[in-house]
């Protein structure tokens, strides 16, 4: 058996139309779950008891549920309880940026617990409210502490995101399915997807890795 | 502590190294032939959740042609798209999964006599009137991807599309059964699908408020093989004919697909 060049040009194209939505939902997702996940890792680290409760369970229910459930519960499940028409791409976006912000939170969380509780003393002790010191003092400092484990979150996640092909999401995985199925050629059709994620996933972690460094230099 | 963790660490690699022996097949007597099906089209073949076994229609039917070939047949559950590949890499035998005989699927593997007729029907919510499949000229379909129904669909929406009309605007997935449930939450305005399994589906939820058209096209099952696979053809296709012959069939006919 050999390697049908022909393949690559057919499929090329039609494949890389799927990596534009890959990112997308990549890019959408780590956002929307930066968001929540602050929120989720405020609420944790909160005096008041009901807050951390409530947020403890939510990242535990994420964490500890596979992202195929959740994306079958929320787009199949949910309708049929509730009777509304849903949106693939709302539901996609939605279960991806539920998901990641549950460990997004988690590490927001250590960021904010690295900081010395010395500043948060000082800051109030010069008059600043808790959301002043939060925002000028803390989160400045915690940012840059979580921004690789961030970039290894939405690594992941341009991996994770394939698992929305299965409500019909048409991103690069699906189209490789859909391409291999066609052709019969699967050694092809996947060599190239691979590639296609790769093209993504090492320019990200090549820049993870230099914010790591420079970080390492600057303490 | 150390020396707690070192047992944790060798009992995880037991385990796992007993997962792979498990996973391992057993000695295969030399007639045993592994047969591949996604075990998810009722009724063609469906897993039975109360004894964990696949039943249907295609598994009475190649037991009883096996039977008569004097084969061992063995079972494998594998996704409907990863079955042409796994028949490829001689990780199976023989595909019996409600499979369509199609020009295409014949450059790359052999198939055996026809042994079920089939159609493609649309089923959609009763609010909708689709007598045909033209009529879903700028409507969703769901199907599922890569399936002859899907193929069918795809000609006659570049049909529509040369005529000047809105093609079809395809939903594809995985498997028959999400295309139904995007059906049932409303994602799309119908679902192109199998008649047998759309049947079985209706006669199953007496409730549900679909309509089922009758098919649009029809198109033969068979069973799919190794092109090189000559000598296995013939003795399946042997064993086909005298269960035709002998009654077995219609019996199995009657089984499935009651009037």
């Amino acid at each position: 058996m050999e390697i049908n060049v022909q393949i690559f040009y057919e499929y090329f194209q039609f494949l890389f139309a799927g990596v534009g939505l890959t990112l997308g939902l990549t890019v959408a997702a780590v956002c929307i779950g930066i968001i929540i996940g602050l929120f989720v890792s405020l609420g944790k680290l909160s005096h008041i008891k009901l807050l951390r409760i409530v947020t403890s369970i939510y990242i535990d229910f994420i964490r500890g549920t596979p992202l195929l459930a959740q994306i079958f519960f929320i787009h199949y499940g949910l309708p049929q309880i509730f009777h509304y028409s849903p949106n693939v791409l709302f539901d996609a976006i939605l279960t991806l940026s539920i998901n990641c912000s549950a460990y997004i939170a988690e590490i927001f969380r250590g960021g904010i617990e690295s900081i010395d509780p010395g500043q948060n003393e000082a800051a109030l002790s010069l008059g600043m409210t808790f959301a002043q010191t939060l925002r000028k003092v803390i989160l400045p400092q915690a940012f840059r502490r979580v921004l690789p484990p961030l970039g290894n979150v939405f690594i992941s996640m341009l991996k994770d995101s394939s698992m929305v092909s299965v409500i019909s999401m048409q991103e690069l995985l699906f189209k490789g399915t859909i391409a291999a199925g066609q052709s019969f050629r699967p050694f092809e059709i996947w060599i190239m997807v691979a590639a296609l994620y790769l093209m993504l996933t090492i320019p990200f972690s090549r820049l993870v890795a230099w914010t790591e460094k420079r970080m390492a230099q600057q303490t | 502590m150390k020396k707690k963790i070192g047992v944790i660490f060798i009992l995880g690699i037991i385990l796992s190294v007993s997962t792979i022996g498990y996973a391992k097949n057993k000695d295969n007597a030399e007639n045993t032939i592994v047969i591949g099906t996604a075990g998810c089209y009722p009724p063609m073949e469906w897993v039975d959740v109360k004894s964990n076994k696949l039943i249907g229609f295609d598994i009475d039917l190649m037991n009883a042609v096996c039977l008569e070939a004097g084969l061992q047949p063995e079972y494998k559950i594998i996704a409907f798209d990863g079955l042409i590949p796994a028949l490829q890499s001689t990780e199976i035998d023989v595909i019996a999964c409600g499979l369509t005989i199609t020009e295409k699927r014949k450059e790359v593997i052999t198939f055996s006599d026809p042994y079920f007729q089939s159609g493609d029907s649309l089923m959609y919510w009763d609010d909708q009137t689709i007598t045909g499949p033209e009529d879903l000229s700028g409507k969703s379909a769901g199907v599922q991807a890569n399936s002859s129904t899907h193929y069918a669909l795809e000609e006659i929406s570049q049909q529509l599309k040369n005529e000047g009309k809105a093609p079809i605007n395809f939903k594809m997935f995985k498997s028959m059964s999400d295309a139904i449930a995007e059906l049932q939450i409303k994602g799309v305005q119908a679902v192109a699908i199998d008649y047998p399994m759309a049947a079985y589906y209706m006669t199953n939820n007496p409730n549900s408020t679909f309509k089922l058209n009758l098919p649009f096209a029809s198109c033969n099952f068979g069973m799919g093989f190794r092109k090189d696979d000559t000598e296995l053809v013939d003795k399946i296709n042997q064993g086909l004919s005298t269960i035709k012959e002998n009654g077995v069939y219609d019996k199995l006919i009657t089984k499935y697909f009651p009037k």
